[in-house]
């Protein structure tokens, strides 16, 4: 009995650590979330080079899907029975960098949860 | 005394176990709560059904490179699974009651938007528009069923 106690006794104390260890991991305001990172910047490693770093917008955003209002289906070319209002995180500005072999791409400046233009399937 | 306390330990692990698991997963996109108006479009009126839908938040990524493959694309919260109800519209003079069928999300995710059967958008009017003016003929009738018309045009 009493080593049931201590392993239980145990594994508790160790999800109330990895608990606690997940609720400081988060500044301020992003817990509210629960887990899903605020849109922000954060480095691409891909591009990212030894002091030339690039930045790339990522984190959550808010989305919702609802019935189409009869309203906006007779206006609807093909009607859809359901209505998706999504935003992305995507960048606010950014500026424009070229690689070698002319590869061009964007260096994140600024991000806000906007229209998204990478989600229809 | 020691297995009184060691079955409450075993539910506190269990409670702990789901926190835990809470705060890891990355996406929030769930099941809530909407009320969505239905139109008569010959009376006039609309009535208030309660369903459930999916909002939340979803994990996205604006690519640096725009020519990347499809593996940048954007998930945003909508429906995994879904069922019709369909609910009873009241008449009015000339017009008999009829039956509406609308879509209620049973579980959510985030996905791609598949627009093959939504309209993916910024935004929309909302789930809960109603065509006729709400300051003409402001007569609220409730009906038997689980609907309360909003209100009717004289």
């Amino acid at each position: 009995i009493m080593d049931y106690y201590g392993k239980y006794a145990a594994v508790t104390v160790v999800m109330l650590s990895v608990f606690l260890h997940i609720l400081h991991s988060f500044p301020d305001g992003e817990f509210l979330m629960q887990g899903c990172p605020e849109c922000k910047l954060g480095e691409n490693r891909f591009f990212s080079k030894p002091g030339a770093p690039i930045y790339q917008c990522t984190g959550c955003c808010f989305s919702r899907a609802y019935p189409t209002p009869m309203r906006s289906k007779k206006t609807m070319l093909v009607p859809k029975n359901i209505t998706s209002e999504a935003t992305c995180c995507v960048a606010k500005a950014f500026t424009k960098i070229t690689l070698k072999d002319n590869v061009k791409i964007e260096n994140h400046t600024d991000c806000h949860c906007s229209t998204c233009y990478y989600h229809k399937s | 005394e020691l297995f009184a306390l060691y079955h409450r330990m075993k539910t506190i692990n269990c409670y702990l176990l789901i926190l835990c698991w809470k705060a890891i997963c990355g996406n929030i996109c769930e099941l809530s709560n909407i009320t969505i108006a239905v139109e008569k479009e010959e009376c006039r009126f609309c009535i208030s059904v309660n369903a459930t839908w999916c909002s939340g938040y979803c994990f996205t990524r604006d690519p640096v490179y725009k020519y990347s493959p499809v593996s940048s694309v954007q998930q945003i919260c909508t429906f995994k699974e879904l069922v019709y109800e369909t609910v009873k519209i009241p008449g009015c003079t000339d017009h008999a009651e009829s039956f509406y069928s609308y879509p209620v999300a049973t579980e959510c995710h985030c996905e791609s938007c598949d627009t093959d059967n939504t309209d993916c958008t910024v935004r929309g009017l909302g789930p809960n528009y109603c065509s006729f003016n709400q300051n003409q003929g402001k007569e609220v009738i409730i009906c038997l069923l689980h609907c309360r018309i909003l209100y009717k045009n004289d």
